[in-house]
């Protein structure tokens, strides 16, 4: 019986403490805010935790404000900017994509994927002129990418 | 200013009206901004986050439905400190002190030691020291006043477990203020 009513109690303030907080911010309803402001009032240890619960949020709302100088306003300025960074992002990620699929294009091509077998009009070195067009290709298309943005960019400004 | 002018001014603001959104701004400056500091233990970075953060919500006014536009704004301020806090790698220090960035009223607050500076910087400390979640959960409840509810929809998760994740960063933000004898 004695074990019954320990563990009754228990169950009770542990369920209390983790109404605590909801309690603190007024956001329970009517019938367990009663119910657990009679545990409250019976049980000093509950009572204990809700005092240094309170206290803890009491000190939080005491702390001052911390100011800027920094108004933070729009001006037409920035959202332009803002809005040619977004553009001119769009189009970089556009770019290097196509760089990608003509950079498997072309690894297909070194490979001799897309060439019918027994082409031999290139000689025995026809791998080494396909695999430096193929490197120079890729280059160029990075290259080319890069100068666009960067000009885009300037202009921007 | 009441929620009627707040409503036309998000009215205006969605037909372009960069004034309009330039009150708004002017209206919840300090909260984001306090908010973002709360979060991130830097003046700077705070400054830098909330600018971005109203450059992104001026780009999305046009998306905003009603409801509260303070939630809102709290949620993309949040989102802000989220990539920021991504960005450093998930440390947040204190590098800026509160009471070097504080309101001028507030220095009369202190030196009436309502509040020493140690213990500012202490519950200050303390906050950083909060795992990210439950540190938003604490910081929207008690210096953004926003209910449960509106929590839940800026943390976009059900609002049982904003319950629990307030009632574990108080009882370890209590935890932590006990052990440095600020309480």
């Amino acid at each position: 019986m004695k074990t019954g009513v320990k563990c009754f109690y228990k169950t009770e303030c542990s369920k209390t403490r983790e109404q605590l907080t909801s309690y603190i911010d007024g956001e329970l309803g009517d019938k367990e805010q009663s119910q657990l402001e009679l545990h409250l009032e019976s049980c000093r240890s509950c009572r204990e935790e809700y005092n240094s619960l309170r206290q803890t949020v009491s000190l939080l709302q005491q702390m001052p404000e911390v100011s800027s100088e920094r108004t933070f306003r729009i001006d037409e300025k920035n959202v332009a900017q803002k809005t040619g960074d977004r553009n001119l992002l769009v189009l970089y990620r556009a770019a290097v994509g196509v760089a990608i699929i003509l950079a498997l294009v072309c690894i297909g091509d070194f490979g001799h994927l897309f060439t019918p077998s027994g082409d031999t009009s290139l000689g025995g070195y026809s791998w080494l002129i396909r695999g430096a067009e193929s490197g120079l290709f890729v280059v160029l298309i990075a290259l080319g990418s890069r100068i666009l943005v960067h000009l885009l960019r300037r202009r921007k400004r | 200013m009441n929620d009627i002018e707040e409503a036309k001014l998000i009215k205006l603001s969605q037909q372009g009206s960069v004034e309009s959104f330039n009150t708004l701004i002017e209206r919840y400056r300090k909260e984001t901004l306090n908010i973002a500091f709360r979060m991130l233990g830097n003046l700077p970075d705070a400054e830098d986050v909330c600018q971005t953060a109203w450059l992104s919500a001026w780009q999305s006014i046009k998306k905003f439905r009603g409801g509260s536009f303070r939630a809102w704004i709290f949620c993309i301020v949040s989102n802000a400190c989220r990539d920021e806090f991504r960005k450093r790698k998930r440390k947040r220090t204190m590098e800026t002190t509160l009471t070097d960035c504080l309101e001028p009223s507030a220095d009369c607050c202190i030196d009436d030691m309502v509040l020493t500076r140690e213990k500012v910087e202490a519950v200050q400390k303390a906050l950083l020291q909060l795992p990210y979640k439950q540190c938003l959960a604490v910081i929207l409840r008690v210096y953004g006043d926003l209910n449960y509810e509106e929590i839940s929809r800026v943390m976009h998760c059900p609002s049982g477990t904003v319950k629990s994740r307030l009632n574990r960063g108080l009882h370890r933000l209590r935890d932590l203020l006990q052990n440095g004898k600020c309480l």
